[in-house]
């Protein structure tokens, strides 16, 4: 990454409304804008809070003092491993890409992984999203779903409030 | 016969002995100042014995709750422990105003696949293209001392 152009830094707060622009960027790139559905100050809240929910990096453009990608993480549970880290998020604007500004994220994340001892580093991809898998894999990252088998499962609020309220 | 509890550090049916690493590394884990994980286990009353328990944690994708772990001794199944389980877990996501439950399974766990599509989960990645991916320590490593 060209130093001169761009850096790397821990987010603060006042960063929110720039990130939550960037989470919407993300999502129309996944092909799934209606995804987000948090505002500036829920992010503000839920990261800078009392209690953190996540922490996140950004990268800013010098030349613009704008935050031109970001990587947003938080710290989860192995029960074979420990402590590990999930990366939510990760994304530079298209403009700004090849540049090492992604590698550069991930190696912030990592380093955050080490400090904190973390065996692992997990993430999701897309399946069609070829640049990022190629990136991912030039970096050692495995596949757990093509090697091991594993899928991704999820509920949402009304499955949730109908299992809480079950009998059982 | 059973009953749902809270896994605390001290509880009645806590092993006793000399404690191996890993239960020392759990306790600290989920007990210690900076608590990681919870979890909810199932106890059978008759013999006060730990037959299954559900650990999770609270990650952050519009509030979310991840389920690491759920599982039930196979003496024990299909008894309805498995959906108490999951039924306790869920009470704590509502509770924490979490509007998803996410949680991994194996293509070829059949008998899970269908216990949680009967309860309207939904398989992301066959949906929706979803891939975990995962860098282990080596490449954490690796790549926390790269030039960049």
């Amino acid at each position: 990454m060209d130093h001169d152009k761009y850096a790397v830094r821990k987010a603060i707060k006042e960063d929110c409304e720039s990130i939550q622009r960037l989470i919407q960027e993300l999502a129309d790139y996944e092909k799934m804008s209606n995804g987000p559905q948090l505002d500036p100050k829920t992010l503000e809240q839920d990261g800078f809070g009392t209690r953190p929910f996540f922490e996140a990096f950004v990268a800013v453009g010098k030349e613009s003092n704008q935050i031109i990608g970001f990587a947003l993480y938080f710290f989860t549970y192995s029960t074979w491993q420990g402590k590990s880290l999930y990366m939510e998020d990760i994304y530079v604007q298209l403009q700004h890409r090849r540049k090492g500004v992604g590698l550069s994220l991930l190696r912030s994340v990592s380093q955050v992984a080490l400090s904190e001892n973390c065996v692992r580093l997990n993430f999701s991809v897309l399946n069609w999203n070829s640049p990022s898998i190629e990136f991912y894999k030039s970096l050692g990252a495995s596949d757990l779903t093509e090697k091991e088998g594993w899928h991704c499962f999820r509920m949402n609020r009304a499955e949730i409030e109908q299992l809480a309220q079950c009998k059982a």
